[in-house]
């Protein structure tokens, strides 16, 4: 599929199915296409995406609102780790 | 913004989630399309926000993931009404008081002009009532279009008229045409005398029309003819051939006498202010009045100072009750005596305002020879005033 949106010169953001994670600052985190919640504590946030998993620690952390397809995270950021 | 008032409309509450399987939990309310925000980690707790209406459907995830929860705070509108179910006449009272304002803002509760000169507010007040426009009138019933028309129908010189509905106060602007104000005086053709105002003897006589029947030097009496609305035309044998009927018109000067007489006790009485005070209100609300004192006032001897102040929410939201405020000073009555110079100052201000009436009508003040005499029980001046003063006027038509 990214090869297919690579060959149309497409954004791929819009690929479905991949793992959005945009940083605003340290302190603020938006992420679209996850599947679920793996692991959540104040310092650490584990999200399970379509192929991939994604980390995400700091400090504080806060899910300010949350959905089947997004979430939006607040807090103190120190790292994002896919895995 | 919309979002959160939706939320306070419907309700929503704080929760605190105890457990081990709070990721479960989490990803089940996810899969149940259940809403909840601010999901903060507290420890070994999970405290989030949720809609009212849908913590019931937690029951059957909590039994799944085997996790507690308990709910810490509420907010919104229905927990507010049902914490003051108990007062419902409050809410009862507000609404009406809401009605009340509102069917009392569908009224007009003062009238004022503004650009007005030559005409006042009463005059305009009156021909507005006639035309059917006064305070209490509701505001959809003013034709604003016909009540301008018939402003400037009625008065010439009101050349533009605007009438502006400023929450329930209605103005009405005006401009009057003041270069083109010219008053209809025409002058009547009548005929008539000069007549002596005053008793005096006649200084000097200048007659532009008619014929002089005193001269300089004559002693008149009040009412005296002294130029006759009339001229004859006498013929050559010295009889009158004619007697025409004239508007008679000159200048009489005449020396006037005016004699000053009055006397002043030295012994007066003061008042002397306590500096207690009470204050009582009175409310008129369309014309029945209200008093907030029961009992009166309770000093024997006091002054009352009244004001009139009509309530207005805003700058332009009046409202049909006019507040009566009266304040009563009381006052104890103390005998006093003048002293000699405190005597004659009074005297000296009381004769300087009857010289200056005397002088408002005068051409010149000839001799002044009025005394101040101060006694040990009464106080007295006497004299005269000469002044030369024009004596005749226009008096009398002849048919």
């Amino acid at each position: 599929m990214e090869t297919f949106f690579e060959a149309l010169n497409l954004p791929k953001e819009i690929c479905p199915g991949a793992l959005n994670v945009k940083l605003c600052g340290q302190y603020e985190a938006y992420i679209e296409n996850y599947r679920s919640i793996i692991e959540y504590d104040a310092s650490v946030i584990k999200l399970q995406g379509k192929g991939c998993r994604v980390k995400i620690s700091g400090q504080n952390l806060k899910i300010i609102c949350f959905s089947k397809d997004d979430m939006r995270i607040k807090g103190l950021i120190f790292e994002v780790k896919f895995y | 913004m919309i979002e959160r008032f939706i939320k306070y409309v419907n309700g929503y509450v704080k929760i605190l989630l105890v457990g081990d399987s709070k990721e479960r939990f989490l990803n089940l309310i996810n899969a149940r399309n259940i809403k909840i925000w601010d999901i903060v980690f507290n420890g070994e707790q999970i405290t989030f926000y949720i809609e009212s209406k849908n913590v019931k459907k937690l029951k059957i995830i909590l039994r799944k993931t085997k996790t507690k929860i308990k709910v810490m705070e509420r907010y919104g509108l229905p927990f507010f009404l049902f914490a003051y179910r108990k007062r419902k006449m409050f809410f009862l009272g507000l609404f009406v008081s809401w009605v009340i304002v509102y069917i009392m803002s569908l009224y007009v509760w003062n009238i004022s002009f503004e650009g007005n000169f030559t005409h006042t507010d009463d005059e305009l007040t009156k021909f507005l009532e006639d035309a059917g426009v006064k305070e209490g009138i509701l505001k959809d019933d003013i034709d604003t279009t016909r009540i301008e028309k018939e402003l400037r129908n009625e008065y010439f010189d009101i050349t533009w008229a605007s009438i502006e509905i400023k929450g329930t106060k209605l103005v009405i602007h005006i401009r009057e045409n003041s270069s083109q104000y010219t008053e209809n005086n025409e002058e009547e053709q009548v005929h008539g005398d000069i007549v002596c105002s005053k008793n005096a003897v006649i200084t000097s006589i200048i007659t532009r029309q008619g014929t002089p029947l005193v001269g300089p030097g004559d002693e008149v009496n009040n009412g005296d003819v002294l130029i006759q609305g009339k001229y004859q035309i006498i013929g050559d044998d010295l009889s009158v051939l004619e007697e025409r009927p004239v508007k008679a018109s000159g200048d009489v000067i005449g020396k006037v006498i005016y004699n000053v007489e009055f006397t002043m006790d030295r012994e007066y009485t003061k008042k002397v202010y306590t500096g207690k005070e009470s204050t009582s209100y009175i409310y008129d609300i369309n014309g029945k009045q209200f008093t907030s004192c029961l009992y009166g006032n309770k000093y024997k001897k006091y002054d009352i100072i009244t004001s009139y102040e009509q309530m207005k929410i805003g700058e332009n939201f009046y409202l049909p009750v006019i507040m009566e405020r009266k304040i009563y000073k009381e006052y104890e009555i103390s005998k006093e005596i003048y002293t000699e110079e405190q005597a004659r100052e009074v005297l000296d201000k009381k004769l300087q305002y009857i010289l200056k009436k005397i002088e408002e009508n005068t051409i010149q003040i000839l001799e002044n020879n009025v005394k101040i005499e101060v006694g040990n029980e009464e106080c007295k001046v006497s004299g005269q005033v000469i002044a030369l003063e024009n004596i005749g006027s226009f008096g009398g038509t002849y048919e």
